[in-house]
């Protein structure tokens, strides 16, 4: 019996290890995207891709002696981003592979139409990672992509470490990633904020291997200004120096170096710096009689100091409060002028509606419809207290050190 | 009965775990409660532990009897086999619902280039194979997997806290639209769904010994998920928000995709599927196995014909909605709403009738 059977049988269990073989996918039959970069133009999106050349960032082949660009760059165009995806297959060999895709930079223009598009696409499928990060640029997308990043091999992985590292040790702009415009775009405020990534120095672009031949780069990539979302749309753009408070408003700082006057010295501006090691930020509305919203922030931050630029003697305790008084008015008038810029915009991207949500719903209801346009009603009335806990190895400016001698 | 055909009270504990925990985080039915849906499946569980509390007392009336055995002997013979034999159906039925979420999530996930019909068909096989020993076969292998099952989760939520997403300002404000939602999610959806599915136990509590501690061993481990449940979907909403957690339809698989930890703890959504592969899998052989327990009781039919029989008609019958929306909305319209509630409310009328019973007996007793 078992001896008749046996040679149909034992061609079924090999039939079982090809199980994994339905869905297979080669490495080699992949492209891998490490960024994408998103354009409308002429009534069409056009998507652009980064994609990476794996023979040329291996190892083995050290850092790649022919020369050969690590990454490629294309594009293609559609009337729905979807469409334009699929259609990149008529000019690639291989099948696009987004879940390592790192950063989406997405232009003005495209911006201004609405990035809702962008977002659906994120939450609909998959493959597409709500971790990427997202940039607005100011000229085109997918010139963005074509530059490379002294140092790092792969130069979408090297923008989000950029922004990464940016929000970790200087809080100026939060790392954006899609979970997060999604979190706030369908917050109570519909709103956010979303750094712009730029091309500085010369138009010089660095898209070739030589260009990074150089010890030096006439142009580089950089963080700009920041892109204030309402709604899908791009509404309005923010200086750094208008943004600077952003971070305090929202309760998002992280480390970050202050730079601070001398007192009583009007000469020189900003001249000494601190670092802000450890910061809490309390956030309280209070509805005031005659139906305006009152926000009480408290700020209470640590630091060090780093440069000492005053000419005053030893540093006393007496010195130390003048001091501390002095940065934390710094804070204080970043955050007003950042408030100040908001208001100019109309556009509430730190949050303040949502704590008012949270603290009275019922309240919340009859003024969310107006809220972004009845921002200038919004009374701000900031506390900072900041500490330094400590003064480094030094207790004297050097200068004063020379002449006391 | 036979000595192999009993199940311990820690077997049916972790049947009982598994079971609820299912593919709860697949299907979000607390919508209308917004960021108070915690409060909603808190309030659920307590609701339904009443009901649950109905069907132990029936149990203890009837300790030997399983399901149909039950309405036979509660309502006669004919009566008792026209209530008892749609519950069968509807087991079977929930058991080709499982299977349709099961392959809408692997093809969506995992496996987006096999043909459905074939990772169904896998699913009905395996689940065949799974009941084909009986009742305490299947219990074994429940117990097989809680290991995995646990340790996943523990992994999961100890990284979810490690990436810092948690901000429990976002389950603010509570009860901030008042109650009303929260009772609206309550009844009948949460009540219904998981916890309304308790009464599939009905077939598998006459196996447990020592009978006496099987109130205390199905409410502990009731308990123990029901906070389980409960502590999932608080963080979820604190890592997703209210909204974000309604716009997506795993809003579990969603979270886990968020963690990012030191370059290389990402993309772990694979646990997830995983995770919710097992359940399901498990869930719906549950179901399958309680179907045909019934089936073969009240048609005199032995266990194993059942089985085959059932098979084919579960595989088919997951193919009669043409798309996964429609399949959802049926669930979410049809089956927690009415369903599953109005076969609440049969059992309910069958505690009724039996505390009548009694009361009768005694009555007669006494005179």
């Amino acid at each position: 019996m078992l001896k008749r059977w046996l040679p149909l049988l034992l061609p079924c269990t090999l039939l079982l290890l090809l199980c994994g073989c339905w869905n297979r996918v080669e490495m080699n039959e992949i492209g891998i995207v490490s960024a994408t970069a998103v354009d409308w133009i002429d009534d069409k999106w056009v998507v652009s891709y980064q994609l990476v050349i794996p023979q040329a960032i291996s190892s083995q082949s050290g850092s790649s002696p022919r020369g050969e660009a690590p990454v490629n760059v294309f594009s293609s165009e559609g009337s729905s981003m979807r469409k334009a995806i699929g259609d990149a297959s008529k000019e690639m060999s291989r099948k696009l592979y987004f879940s390592h895709n790192q950063i989406v930079v997405v232009s003005e223009s495209a911006a201004r139409k609405g990035i809702s598009t962008i977002l659906e696409i994120y939450m609909r499928n998959a493959d597409a990672r709500e971790t990427v990060s997202m940039f607005i640029t100011k000229g085109r997308a997918r010139e963005m992509l074509e530059q490379l990043l002294p140092i790092e091999k792969i130069p979408g992985n090297a923008i989000q470490r950029l922004i990464e590292n940016e929000a970790k040790t200087n809080s100026l702009y939060p790392d954006m990633t899609i979970y997060r415009v999604l979190l706030d775009l369908l917050g109570p405020e519909q709103a956010t904020g979303i750094p712009e990534l730029m091309i500085a120095g010369s138009r010089q672009p660095l898209n070739s291997m030589e260009a990074l031949k150089r010890t030096s780069n006439q142009a580089k990539i950089r963080l700009g200004d920041l892109a204030i979302i309402s709604g899908d749309q791009l509404k309005g753009w923010l200086s750094q120096t208008e943004a600077a408070g952003l971070v305090w408003l929202s309760d998002n700082v992280n480390q970050m170096t202050l730079s601070f006057d001398c007192l009583g010295s009007a000469q020189e501006e900003n001249t000494s710096a601190a670092r802000v090691v450890h910061a809490s930020v309390t956030r309280k509305p209070e509805l005031l009689p005659d139906g305006r919203v009152k926000m009480r922030i408290e700020v209470k931050a640590k630091g060090t100091l780093l440069e000492y630029a005053c000419s005053d003697k030893k540093i006393a305790p007496t010195m130390l409060q003048k001091m501390e008084w002095q940065i934390a008015e710094e804070i204080k008038g970043e955050m007003e002028q950042s408030w100040k810029a908001l208001q100019r915009l109309k556009t509430d991207i730190v949050g303040f509606g949502t704590t008012v949500y949270r603290h009275n719903p019922k309240r919340w209801k009859a003024m969310h419809e107006e809220w972004n346009e009845n921002l200038d009603d919004v009374v701000l009335d900031v506390k900072v207290k900041f500490s330094l806990s400590r003064v480094g190895f030094s207790d004297r400016n050097f200068k004063e050190v020379q002449e006391s001698l | 009965m036979t000595k192999s055909n009993q199940l311990s009270t820690y077997q049916l504990s972790i049947m009982i775990m598994l079971f609820l925990v299912g593919n709860t985080p697949l299907v979000q039915v607390a919508l209308p409660a917004q960021q108070d849906s915690w409060l909603a499946y808190l309030l659920g569980a307590a609701v339904s532990g009443l009901f649950l509390w109905m069907l132990l007392a029936l149990q203890r009336r009837f300790p030997d009897a399983d399901l149909p055995e039950l309405f036979r002997q509660l309502f006669g013979r004919w009566l008792g086999l026209a209530l008892a034999l749609p519950q069968g159906l509807l087991f079977a039925y929930e058991a080709s619902r499982n299977i349709r979420d099961f392959s809408d999530m692997t093809v969506m996930t995992i496996l987006n280039q096999t043909p459905e019909w074939s990772i169904k068909l896998i699913i009905i096989s395996l689940s065949l194979y799974a009941i084909w020993g009986g009742v305490q076969h299947y219990f074994r292998l429940a117990e097989l997997l809680f290991p995995i099952i646990l340790f996943s989760y523990l992994f999961l939520i100890i990284l979810i806290f490690q990436a810092g997403l948690p901000d429990y300002n976002r389950l603010q404000p509570v009860l901030g639209n008042g109650i009303r939602p929260v009772l609206q999610a309550v009844f009948p959806n949460v009540m219904a769904f998981p916890f309304g599915q308790m009464t599939v136990m009905l077939l598998f509590w006459k196996y447990v010994q020592p009978r006496e501690r099987l109130s205390k061993t199905t409410f502990g481990a009731y308990s123990a998920i029901a906070v389980f449940i409960v502590f999932m979907n608080a963080l979820i909403l604190s890592v997703l928000g209210p909204v974000l957690t309604n716009y997506s339809t795993t809003p579990f698989l969603e979270t886990v995709q968020l963690i990012r930890l030191a370059d290389f703890l990402e993309r772990l959504d694979i646990l997830v599927t995983l995770l919710l592969v097992i359940g399901l899998f498990l869930k719906l052989s549950l179901l399958f196995l309680a179907s045909v327990l019934i089936v073969s009781s009240l048609l005199k039919l032995p266990f194993r014909v059942c089985a085959v029989i059932l098979a084919p008609i579960i595989y088919g019958v997951c193919f009669l909605e043409p798309s996964s929306s429609i399949h959802l909305w049926i669930g979410s319209t049809i089956v927690i709403r009415y369903v599953i509630p109005a076969h609440m409310l049969l059992l309910a009328l069958a505690f009724l009738v039996g505390l009548w019973r009694t009361r009768k007996s005694q009555g007669q007793a006494d005179i």
